[in-house]
């Protein structure tokens, strides 16, 4: 099916880095649901289906590990698509892998509880709710002229639920200098909740139509920005790799981009002492973001912006999943992997969390009482709050 | 700031990024899979080729590096203070003669620099072994019958039930995280204690190594007080908690300390410190330490005809014949000697054999000192200590 999808030579490294396995003793864990179950399917189509093959939250941190290769995050969610599911479950699920649906009217999230149970969602995680934009910035110095056009990634979550961590990016980016189109227009997905979810056709065929959507825009463009780290993984990975989508143009996320191409004036003015910001910026890299692209990447951001006491957080996957912690029978594993970050963080109501996903964000926050963002957001405040009190200084 | 990448993130690119920082360089770690560390308990071993095999101090030329006395002892003391500084307990002073654990065949196995949790002797002492019924590789009966036939010295055993939430399914993964939750240690608690009038006074109970993953210490601890006997840990086959343990904290002391981990398939390390990953990212760095080569993990792939090839230098390195060892003599012209083009450590080159003669952590330690040595990057033990000889090789 795929390269190396063969190759597993059973030294279950895999094993050691899965975060549910640890957590949920249910959980056969990623080696007997992806290469064990594919060589059993190799040899009889008619393999039994593993119960708990639905627990895997598909954070491909067992794939990344994986000495030879073995797409293990990726036959598992194969493993997953023969799943027979009862008639509400599969109603949830697709309600679930098309949060595009979700984004276009995201005040359905705010759906009764008696309403949304007997369909199988959770009771304990915490639905979000819709944030207003924020303004422009304006530049103390000589406002950059826009010169190179980008594209800015328009995912569900940020189109549904936070458009202040939308507006904040457009701010930035155009703050640094660079024109900004939104993409696409229209509420689309990548594919990455459903091929999750264990619906890798129904995957493809919204990637493709988000591709398609996305096409006619991309002339003229130098790079596509992503905000969210599963967003940005697929575009760069699942796209090309899994479903033959490449993308004429280069994809890098938020982070990177600002840490490359953010003009120096800006940090310069970032630098400078902000009032009033005491506690811990406690940073959680998601676990696409780590499989992707790696570690340390967002603290060296945040670092770079003056934000003070810069900590990493501790811990594989905070549970999230995308939609995974609103499923009812991953409740109790979503909340015991994020209780890892409650241990760490002490002072909630003066530390804060950044984080480049907003279900992770949305999480985080509900299980730490700290305030999750994703670093446009602070990036935004910080530079604003830094801003106004120049101007403030100056007609003193 | 210096600025050094190292390639890979197995214990040799864990060694070179903690000397690099000691040594107050900026130190990048790129890597395209996980380190080799939960492949065994983590112990470093430092025994040599021949001779008197309990005290590695007196063999120090038959390693296949020669290092002076002083050079060795400050690199193990280097090992001791990072893996403390991780939270890993490791005794304060080196061991002035070789140890030996005890595997879960009973057979003594050499090691050298070993955290409190698991079980090392100078010489064979009786021991009592426990077994857990449903965990794999936990054998008892076989492991105290082998011990005392190999040692001559007296040994017993028990084998405790399983616990009632136990499932098929359960791996050592899954035994540590149970032992971890309170339910998991008041039945270990439990079922040690029912056995522990039969075990003779001031004999070590030796445990499988499954306790906590997160609290091991504790969790012996504990075991300590309900069986009034010194606990400790035997090593299983992988995934091995020991390795993992030691991984967890380790790159999480680092990443602290402002090291990056980069996931990414390097494709090009020049001499001029230019780095390019397969996903297009490039940097520059003032120095490339390559440490991808000790087990099929990032530098090194094994194609259908056997041939053994090293995907960063682009090179056929070997082959694997059936019913063979690995023939990988050019991989260790290569790693031995550093290429003009690049610095490498960590690999089984020339000469060393780790299977063979038990100085897998030896070959860590020499090669990582050798090649960032070569880099000018750290000079390990008092000034003056590095010499020419120190670093040459033994033909």
């Amino acid at each position: 099916m795929w390269n190396n999808d063969d190759a597993c030579m059973k030294c279950s490294i895999c094993i050691t880095v899965c975060p549910v396995y640890g957590q949920d003793s249910d959980f056969p864990g990623p080696k007997a649901l992806g290469p064990d179950w594919f060589r059993a399917f190799q040899e009889n189509p008619a393999t039994p289906v593993m119960e708990h093959v639905d627990d895997c939250t598909f954070c491909q941190l067992c794939e990344a590990s994986c000495p030879v290769h073995v797409p293990i995050a990726h036959l598992i969610a194969r493993h997953k698509s023969f799943k027979k599911k009862t008639t509400r479950i599969a109603l949830r699920d697709r309600i679930l892998a098309h949060p595009q649906w979700v984004a276009r009217y995201p005040h359905l999230a705010n759906a009764p509880s008696f309403l949304v149970k007997p369909l199988g969602f959770g009771s304990r995680s915490r639905w979000p709710r819709p944030q207003k934009r924020v303004g422009r910035l304006v530049s103390p110095n000589e406002p950059a002229k826009a010169a190179q056009v980008i594209g800015l990634f328009v995912d569900c979550y940020s189109r549904g639920f936070d458009q202040d961590v939308l507006s904040a990016a457009q701010a930035l980016l155009e703050l640094w200098g660079f024109s900004v189109r939104l993409l696409p227009h229209a509420s689309h997905c990548c594919g990455a909740a459903a091929y999750a979810a264990g619906q890798p056709e129904e995957g493809q065929r919204i990637a493709r139509a988000t591709y398609e959507a996305l096409s006619p825009d991309l002339a003229g463009l130098s790079l596509v920005v992503t905000l969210n780290a599963t967003c940005d993984s697929t575009l760069r990975e699942e796209w090309p790799v899994y479903w033959n989508l490449p993308l004429p143009v280069p994809v890098l996320s938020f982070t990177e981009f600002a840490l490359s191409r953010a003009p120096e004036s800006f940090w310069e003015t970032m630098k400078n002492q902000a009032p009033g910001t005491a506690g811990t910026a406690w940073v959680h890299t998601t676990c696409r973001s780590r499989v992707s692209r790696g570690d340390g990447i967002l603290e060296a951001l945040v670092q770079k912006a003056g934000l003070p006491s810069v900590e990493p957080l501790n811990m594989a996957c905070c549970g999230a999943g995308g939609s995974y912690a609103f499923k009812e029978e991953h409740e109790d594993t979503a909340h015991a992997l994020g209780l890892v970050a409650l241990e760490q963080i002490k002072n909630p109501k003066e530390d804060s969390i950044v984080v480049d996903s907003g279900t992770c964000a949305l999480h985080l926050s509900q299980i730490t009482g700290a305030a999750a963002k994703h670093p446009a957001y602070w990036l935004y405040h910080r530079y604003r709050s830094l801003t106004e009190r120049s101007v403030e200084i100056g007609s003193q | 700031m210096t600025r050094v990448t190292v390639v890979g993130q197995g214990p040799a690119a864990l060694f070179a990024a903690s000397l690099i920082r000691e040594a107050g360089h900026e130190c990048i770690i790129v890597s395209e899979s996980e380190g080799s560390l939960p492949l065994w308990s983590g112990t470093f071993d430092f025994h040599a080729p021949v001779g008197d095999v309990s005290n590695p101090w007196s063999l120090l030329d038959n390693q296949p590096i020669s290092l002076s006395g002083q050079e060795w002892k400050s690199l193990w003391e280097s090992l001791a203070r990072f893996e403390r500084e991780a939270g890993i307990p490791v005794p304060d002073l080196l061991p002035s003669r070789g140890l030996f654990t005890i595997t879960c065949t009973g057979r003594e196995k050499p090691v050298f620099m070993v955290p409190a949790w698991q079980y090392a002797q100078e010489a064979a002492q009786p021991v009592w072994f426990v077994g857990f019924d449903g965990l794999a590789d936990s054998m008892a009966a076989f492991q105290c019958g082998a011990y005392q036939k190999h040692t001559g010295v007296e040994a017993n055993y028990c084998e405790i039930p399983k616990p009632s939430k136990w499932t098929p399914t359960w791996g050592a993964v899954r035994w540590a995280a149970y032992v971890d939750s309170d339910g998991g240690l008041d039945w270990l608690k439990r079922a040690l204690q029912k056995v522990s009038p039969d075990i003779p006074p001031g004999w070590p109970v030796l445990v499988p190594q499954v306790i906590g993953r997160k609290f091991p210490e504790r969790n012996l601890r504990a075991l300590q007080m309900a069986t009034g006997h010194p606990v400790f840990e035997y090593p299983l086959p992988p995934p091995s908690l020991g390795g993992m343990r030691i991984r967890d904290r380790w790159v999480w002391n680092l990443k602290q300390s402002g090291v990056q981990f980069l996931a990414g398939r390097v494709t090009l390390a020049e001499p001029s410190g230019q780095i390019s990953l397969e996903d297009g990212r490039e940097w520059r760095s003032d120095h490339i330490i390559v440490a991808s080569g000790g087990i099929l993990g990032g530098g090194l792939e094994i194609s259908v005809d056997g041939k053994v090839h090293d995907t960063l230098r682009k090179e056929v390195l070997g082959s694997i014949t059936v019913r063979q060892d690995l023939q990988m003599q050019e991989w260790g012209r290569l790693a031995d000697d550093g290429t003009p083009r690049i610095t490498t450590c960590g690999a089984q080159c020339r000469g060393w054999n780790p299977n063979r003669d038990s100085n897998g952590g030896a070959l860590i330690l020499a090669t990582v000192f050798q090649g960032l040595n070569r880099e000018g990057l750290v000079a390990v033990g008092p000034p003056g200590a590095v010499s020419e000889r120190s670093v040459s090789h033994v033909e």
